[in-house]
């Protein structure tokens, strides 16, 4: 009997001693991890600060080691993404929409079309594409994001993708005349003059006016080897006797 | 720890996502209502170059030029339209007003022909030598290099690109016969039988 109370003490020390180590883990884990923790809201506030005053290195800098820190919390993304796009920082706007949509909250699709502008202009086209799809798969995007994803579609070679894209918007704004020449244009990028002239003529007989139809139909024309005809329709448009 | 952990590989994944991507293509400029006559009529303008129809060319290129006067790419496809239209000292002046660093290696090439066509060698010298920067490779224009230094008594320097033309075409017998003619303007006749030699397969 008294072995078994002495083994069973024993045990019960080994517990507790184990518990100890752990707590003591736990509060050690978090003693190096709260300064960090700390350190991305004022490393974020800091830019904002330094990006107000004209010092964009150090602002950039700044959102950095924010980042290099990793765990940005969701709550502080949407302040960093604002910083990232007036400092014209990609790769960090396009980071903090990612980790925003990940987290299910639909970013606005202005600023995921200043992200993709700033990753497009950057040289990086397909993230930029990739970004407009995922915010597109949230929900619809505006006019101004909707072409610009049409735009990088079609860089791409998926013509179809964008011609899909470009009826999804125009079933919100059937006369919007930059969604109609785009979508007209695609088909000369498919090697398509015929169609893409088809295309432009509807549009020109829809928006008559449009000076955007005719440059698309002057442009198919002369893709189709009907170069008389084009020259004809750039002088209408430059208003210069043909 | 485990925080430790998670930071260390968010950190990881998020240095891994900023790393930079492929450059991509250049996209056409959109058709849109407010589209600046300029931009048509450079359209214009290239349409016309393509029909051979030159003259009208240059006129809508330089039109373009008075709303866009600082557009030196403009005023090289101008030039270029003016010397197919047949006005070369034209083109040869908007050649001029054009900032050495905007003419690509077509428009130096233009150029050299144009001081050639005028018979102003040495301004066609300096033309071939910068499109030869550009183009190293281009035999035909090495060899134009090559005679007119020789036409301009320049024979060492003749020499010395008719020798580099040899070396990438040894077996072109008619540019080993002009090699052997500037060697005699050079006195070096012993050099130019030797070489008029291996021109007949001797």
């Amino acid at each position: 009997m008294g072995h078994d109370a002495s083994r069973m003490q024993n045990g019960k020390i080994r517990q507790l001693a184990a518990f100890l180590f752990l707590s003591v883990a736990v509060v050690a884990a978090c003693l190096v991890a709260y300064p960090h923790i700390r350190r991305v809201p004022l490393l974020i506030a800091t830019s904002d600060r330094l990006l107000s005053q004209g010092e964009i290195a150090n602002a950039l800098e700044a959102l950095r080691q924010a980042m290099a820190l990793g765990g940005v919390p969701v709550s502080k993304a949407d302040a960093m993404l604002e910083v990232a796009l007036k400092a014209g920082e990609g790769h960090i706007a396009e980071q903090m929409a990612l980790l925003l949509m990940d987290k299910g909250r639909v970013v606005d699709s202005g600023r995921v079309g200043r992200t993709a502008g700033l990753l497009d202009a950057a040289g990086n086209p397909d993230a930029a594409r990739d970004l407009l799809e995922r915010r597109r798969g949230m929900g619809p995007l505006n006019k101004r994001e909707a072409l610009h994803l049409g735009d990088l579609l079609r860089r791409t070679g998926r013509y179809d993708a964008a011609l899909a894209l470009y009826d999804e918007t125009l079933a919100a704004n059937p006369d919007d005349t930059a969604v109609l020449a785009d979508r007209a244009e695609t088909y000369l990028w498919m090697a398509r003059p015929t169609e893409a002239e088809k295309a432009a003529r509807e549009m020109l007989a829809r928006t008559p006016g449009s000076r955007a139809a005719r440059v698309v139909l002057a442009r198919a024309l002369a893709a189709g080897g009907k170069s008389k005809a084009a020259i004809v329709e750039y002088k209408k448009l430059l208003g210069d006797t043909p | 720890m485990l925080a430790i952990l998670l930071l260390a590989h968010g950190g990881a994944a998020l240095a891994q996502a900023i790393s930079p991507a492929p450059t991509g293509a250049t996209a056409p400029s959109p058709a849109r209502d407010d589209i600046a006559d300029w931009q048509v009529r450079l359209e214009l303008a290239k349409l016309l170059t393509e029909s051979g129809r030159h003259a009208e060319a240059a006129e809508q290129y330089r039109r373009v030029l008075q709303d866009r006067p600082n557009e030196p790419q403009v005023r090289a496809k101008l030039a270029r339209a003016l010397f197919w239209s047949g006005k070369r000292d034209e083109a040869a002046a908007e050649l001029a007003r054009t900032p050495a660093s905007a003419l690509s290696a077509e428009d130096r090439l233009l150029q050299a022909e144009i001081h050639l066509a005028a018979g102003r060698h040495e301004q066609a010298i300096d033309a071939l030598r910068a499109y030869l920067a550009l183009r190293p490779a281009d035999l035909k224009a090495r060899l134009k290099l090559a005679d007119v230094l020789s036409w301009r008594k320049r024979l060492d320097e003749s020499l010395a690109e008719y020798e580099k033309v040899l070396a990438a075409a040894p077996d072109d017998r008619q540019v080993r016969r002009r090699y052997a003619r500037v060697l005699t303007w050079a006195g070096r006749n012993a050099d130019a039988i030797s070489e008029l030699r291996k021109s007949l397969g001797q």
